[in-house]
């Protein structure tokens, strides 16, 4: 399953921040547990304020790091999964949690 | 005329007079009796100056009590503060027993601090912070260590303070596997340890804690080193990421959780105010050379 390119990550609201040199540390509230992201997962993080879609998120991310979307696409579209999984990243609201994924 | 007891009859030993060992482990004070001589001499020896040995039984106010009983000349039994907290069959576990329930329990009543899993030494008010599992090799470098003139804070457990961060020594005897006994005898020129068998034939040996009569209280975190113990391995001290030590850390945290994001952030600024090195070894009094040149 992969998530849809046309819906709206937001970061989750029940997490606590801290940069840590190049590193954000998240604790999850909610969950109790602790996430480190790297600078590439901060960036695709802090991106996801629930008015991109995954296909600006890719570009806005691209511009950040001088490459071309079409490169980065799959790692980006793979990172938004694994921080929906972990709960530090939610889609827009009024669809069900199966509408944002389309099969592979 | 005086009638011999039955019981004694069958072999069972007239009730010695219990004795009793005072001993202080961090805010924990408590009094261990025992109508084995033994046991109780053995107890002051591995609390070295953290006990004193008193020659007839008694607590004092706000004390804890811990009471070993032999029943039968076969079964030990172990209460804490009147409960039952264990028992063995074996004599040689009792020891053991005992100074776990001590450590348990002083670490229970240290709840409002961050307690990690890790070695700790200090030069000066300095700390020196050696994060690590079970087995890793802990114990042989803090002997090291502080046979090179570091001193002694914990073998096993770094009490901190989330409000000052400071770290507070937590002396406890250190435990010694069989397989480090030989290089630590060797390193600390110590000839003797308490003998004692912990858990199903696994030997031990204990040492009194090191104790530096003119060591500050408190201590602040200057290092934060991950020990690796290879055997093969080339023998270096490299700086690491924050990041990785406060991985290492949150593994090694027994109760963070407890704490919430005031124990992360804790950890967090541990972190950040501390060098983070990572230590890879195979003798450990080169590797006391080698942390030693970011001591001074």
């Amino acid at each position: 399953m992969k998530v849809a390119t046309s819906v709206k990550p937001l970061k989750a609201d029940h997490l606590r921040g801290e940069l840590l040199d190049d590193s954000l540390v998240l604790y999850d509230e909610a969950g109790e547990t602790v996430h480190i992201l790297n600078r590439t997962a901060t960036a695709i993080w802090s991106l996801c304020d629930g008015t991109r879609d995954v296909r600006q998120v890719t570009k806005d991310t691209a511009r950040l790091f001088g490459e071309r979307s079409g490169l980065i696409r799959g790692d980006v579209l793979q990172m938004i999964e694994e921080l929906s999984q972990v709960g530090l990243v939610t889609f827009d609201t009024g669809t069900t949690r199966d509408a944002h994924w389309e099969k592979a | 005329m005086i009638e011999a007891s039955p019981l004694f009859d069958e072999g069972i030993k007239p009730p010695a007079r219990p004795r009793t060992v005072h001993i202080q482990l961090a805010s924990l004070r408590v009094a261990v009796e025992s109508e084995c001589q033994i046991l109780i001499e053995q107890l002051a020896a591995i609390y070295g100056q953290y006990s004193t040995d008193d020659s007839c039984s008694g607590t004092v106010p706000g004390e804890h009590v811990i009471r070993h009983l032999e029943s039968q000349g076969t079964k030990h039994l172990i209460f804490h503060d009147g409960e039952i907290a264990c028992s063995t069959t074996n004599h040689d576990e009792v020891l053991s027993q005992i100074e776990l329930l001590i450590v348990n329990h002083a670490t229970a009543k240290l709840r409002e601090m961050i307690l990690l899993h890790a070695g700790v030494v200090a030069v000066g008010d300095s700390a020196f912070l050696l994060p690590a599992a079970s087995g890793s090799g802990k114990t042989t470098l803090v002997s090291a260590l502080v046979s090179s003139g570091f001193d002694y804070l914990s073998d096993e457990v770094a009490v901190v303070d989330p409000r000052s961060r400071n770290v507070m020594p937590f002396a406890k005897p250190l435990c010694v596997r069989e397989g480090a006994w030989t290089i630590i005898k060797a390193l600390t020129g110590m000839a003797e340890g308490v003998p004692a068998v912990r858990g199903p034939g696994e030997r031990v040996w204990y040492l009194a804690p090191f104790r530096h009569p003119a060591a500050p209280a408190v201590y602040r975190v200057g290092a934060i080193v991950l020990p690796q113990y290879y055997p093969a391995a080339t023998q270096k001290l490299t700086r690491i990421t924050r990041e990785s030590a406060l991985t290492r850390l949150l593994e090694q945290s027994f109760n963070v959780r407890a704490h919430g994001y005031r124990g992360i952030e804790t950890l967090i600024r541990l972190v950040q105010e501390a060098e983070c090195y990572q230590l890879l070894y195979n003798d450990p009094a080169h590797a006391t050379e080698l942390l030693r040149q970011t001591a001074y």
